[in-house]
């Protein structure tokens, strides 16, 4: 016996003796190896692997190991992504027929690799995204408040999220900066002036955020939050304008775009190369070469503008007579070209409203714009059976010179918007637009060299009550709110998007359930009693309490990152807070 | 002494020799690569496997004689590409109807000798035995010590609540 032990003993007969004498004699399991013991429970199912886990400390460790859960992690979140998206299979032909199978080296793991290389240095914790993705399939998390106000403010306050802090702007605190790991505020700095912020935009930068402001006097400025050294440097400062309150900002340094109230838009830039080609730039022969008559009409031309502390060149300026808020802005760039997009609402005759997006390009190298062109969408329910079977419906893509040829066959639309969007959330390739009648509408933007469409709107059901808010990812996870309700739901649109809208002109009622299907309500778990008996001391901010009133408050804003949503609430009571729903 | 033409002999770390077709011996990937390395010398005398005893290594030999004609097994030097299944042909099947004792033994002559089927029916043995089991009933198995307090347990428990309601 002693002899057949060899290898038992070879590992626990060091001078522990006593403990090796309390381990049962014959655990033979617990001696082998970490690599084949993770081997074993490679194979076993999710609900075993976490028994396994309250067996001992040893396969605690072991069943939590991030290499297994990384396989788990690819097989169930990576791997149905990868199969959805067309033309990713035959693209892997002639390499191994395996390339989708798991493997920690040569899987696709589509835009997941920052994962695979551990962010910033740090290993991930499989197990903690595999659990975090878990939750957002199923809608749980737990509910903080972080307080924020006890008045309401007038107008409404801001509110952006970018890399787990919330950059909040008010005309009273001025501009601030909440940590959602610390939950509390990390920096706080006047925005200069009598001023009312109007529009805020947020951007991830290099080591901190880039944040921009707007103002009702049409002025705007640039900050720079030091996440780590928790402080704002003013970076920016564009004085007033005679045009008016800006509505909407969109900021990706160096380029600012804003559109006033009255929707004059205007890009600028702080990069002081093209503003030495600038001259050129001056010559209307250069502006946007639509051919056709736009709907934004280009009105002023580019002129340098006064500085404080740095340069911003105005690029270009246009204005619009037909868009409508709520607008989105958004700027995206390509190696060579930057793209500035604006979406918006747009009323047709009959119908109500649709949505309608400009794009200006730009190139990186010179500054100047090489074309702009735009689209809109069919209206909701436009169908080819009661006016023209045109090929309309299968290629929407509008230039402005057939858009009163859509206003006019609308007539034959059933249903849908007879009121404006209340918001417009864009992020390419989707446009998410929420309507008072408890409804979402999805569209999808194709932007190619040569085109530029938008798909038709698909409804999204899921709410009961009117949707104040909603915001979506280029990767098609959108979160939206009710107003009344508490209603928090999570879409996961992405893929099969085409082939639901095609459905959608066979049989309406199939979609509405298929897309239903892609919302998860989100339940929102108020902790209390389990904080109060592990005595952890989480700080909670004020008013776990204000929990329940929820059902009175007014949510304005909605926004998400991996791991938490944020609504800005406001309770009947008019303080204010942020509402952190946590998936961790 | 030698082995007859075509055949090689093990050693067993308690002194037994063992006499085994070359190309069964050669299920091994350890034993495949020690021969190319060093030629037909190694035929010449017997080969020491000194982390196996006799009882195992003939064990080891029965299953490679079994599998000798199967294809040889793809280099595959990441070993996250393995199916994920527990299921086991029915020879297989059993071949592992042994006491853990043996079991535990073949899986870690499997492992020195790196024959990786063999390994992979092991582990899926393991596996097997785990599954559908109460983690009590786990320990009882392999006779694990719970070594966490009652509050390390509910902590943990805790912990995975989240998948509960799969």
């Amino acid at each position: 016996m002693a002899f057949k032990r060899r290898r038992s003993s070879a590992s626990s007969d060091h001078p522990f003796t006593k403990k090796a004498r309390t381990i049962h004699p014959e655990d033979r399991i617990s001696t082998l190896s970490s690599e084949i013991l993770i081997r074993i429970l490679h194979l076993l199912p999710i609900q075993t692997l976490l028994q396994c886990q309250t067996l001992s400390h040893q396969f605690y460790t072991l069943a939590g190991d991030s290499q297994i859960w990384k396989n788990l992690y690819y097989n169930r979140f990576v791997l149905p992504r990868a199969l959805r998206i067309p033309g990713i299979k035959s693209s892997q032909r002639g390499l191994r027929d395996d390339a989708l199978h798991f493997s920690s080296r040569r899987s696709k793991w589509l835009d997941e690799e920052t994962l695979v290389a551990g962010k910033g240095g740090r290993t991930t914790n499989w197990k903690k995204q595999y659990k975090l993705r878990h939750n957002w399939s199923i809608g749980t998390c737990e509910v903080q408040e972080i307080h924020v106000a006890d008045r309401p403010s007038v107008p409404e306050m801001l509110v952006k999220l970018a890399e787990g802090v919330v950059v909040t702007a008010d005309k009273e605190e001025g501009l601030r900066a909440w940590s959602l790991t610390e939950k509390e505020l990390i920096a706080k700095c006047a925005l200069g002036g009598d001023v009312v912020p109007t529009c805020l935009a947020v951007e991830e930068a290099d080591n901190g955020l880039g944040v921009a402001v707007g103002f009702v006097d049409g002025g705007w400025g640039t900050w720079r939050l030091d996440v780590e050294g928790k402080e704002f440097t003013p970076a920016y400062r564009h004085p007033s304008s005679s045009n008016g309150s800006l509505g909407a900002v969109a900021y990706a340094h160096p380029y600012v775009l804003t559109i006033t109230d009255a929707q004059l838009l205007s890009l600028y830039t702080f990069d002081p190369k093209p503003a030495s080609l600038e001259s050129p730039a001056l010559d209307p022969t250069y502006l946007p070469l639509d051919p056709e008559p736009s709907l934004l009409e280009e009105s002023i031309t580019t002129h340098p503008s006064s500085l404080n502390n740095s340069q911003s060149t105005l690029l270009a300026s246009l204005k619009s007579h037909t868009s409508w808020p709520p607008l989105s802005l958004s700027i995206r760039t390509t190696p060579s070209t930057l793209i500035a997009s604006i979406a918006y609402s747009q009323p047709t005759y009959l119908s109500g409203y649709t949505i309608g997006l400009q794009e200006l390009h730009l190139s990186l190298s010179t500054g100047l714009i090489t074309f702009s062109r735009l689209a809109s969408s069919l209206p909701q329910g436009f169908s080819s059976l009661l006016s023209s079977p045109s090929p309309g419906t299968a290629s929407p893509a509008l230039d402005s010179s057939s858009s009163g040829t859509t206003t006019g066959a609308a007539g034959g639309r059933e249903g849908g918007e007879t009121t404006r969007p209340t918001t417009l959330s864009y992020a390419h390739p989707y446009i998410l637009a929420t309507h008072p009648d408890n409804t979402l509408t999805l569209y999808l933007c194709t932007s190619s060299h040569s085109t530029l469409s938008i798909s038709p709107g698909t409804k999204l059901w899921g709410h009961t009550s009117s949707v104040s808010s909603a915001e979506i990812t280029p990767r098609g996870k959108a979160v939206s709110v009710s107003t009344r309700g508490d209603e928090l739901r999570v879409w996961e649109l992405e893929g099969g998007f085409g082939s639901a809208s095609k459905k959608r002109v066979l049989s309406r009622p199939g979609v509405a359930k298929g897309l239903g299907d892609r919302s998860v309500r989100v339940r929102a778990e108020s902790r209390v009693g389990d904080l109060e008996r592990d005595g952890v001391d989480e700080a909670l901010g004020p008013g776990l309490e204000g929990f329940r009133e929820e059902v009175e408050a007014r949510k304005q804003w909605v926004g998400f990152d991996d791991e938490v949503v944020i609504v800005l609430k406001e309770s009947r009571k008019g303080t204010q807070a942020l509402m952190v729903y946590d998936f961790t | 002494m030698s082995a007859p033409a075509g055949q090689i002999i093990l050693l067993s770390n308690d002194g037994v020799q063992v006499t085994v077709d070359r190309l069964v011996a050669e299920r091994s990937m350890l034993i495949k690569n020690m021969l190319e390395d060093l030629g037909d010398t190694a035929l010449e005398t017997p080969v020491p496997i000194p982390n196996v005893n006799e009882s195992v290594l003939k064990k080891v030999i029965e299953w490679c004689e079994h599998h000798k004609n199967d294809p040889p097994t793809t280099v595959d030097d990441d070993s996250d590409s393995r199916k994920k299944t527990t299921d086991i042909e029915e020879w297989d099947q059993k071949f592992m109807q042994v006491d853990q004792e043996m079991l535990f033994e073949i899986i870690l002559a499997s492992n020195y000798l790196d024959i990786k089927p063999l390994l992979d029916v092991g582990c899926k043995t393991v596996a097997n035995m785990i599954k559908g089991k109460s983690p009590e009933e786990i320990r009882k198995t392999f006779n694990i010590t719970n070594d966490f307090t009652p509050e390390e347990e509910e902590q943990i428990r805790r912990e995975n609540e989240w998948a509960e309601d799969r």
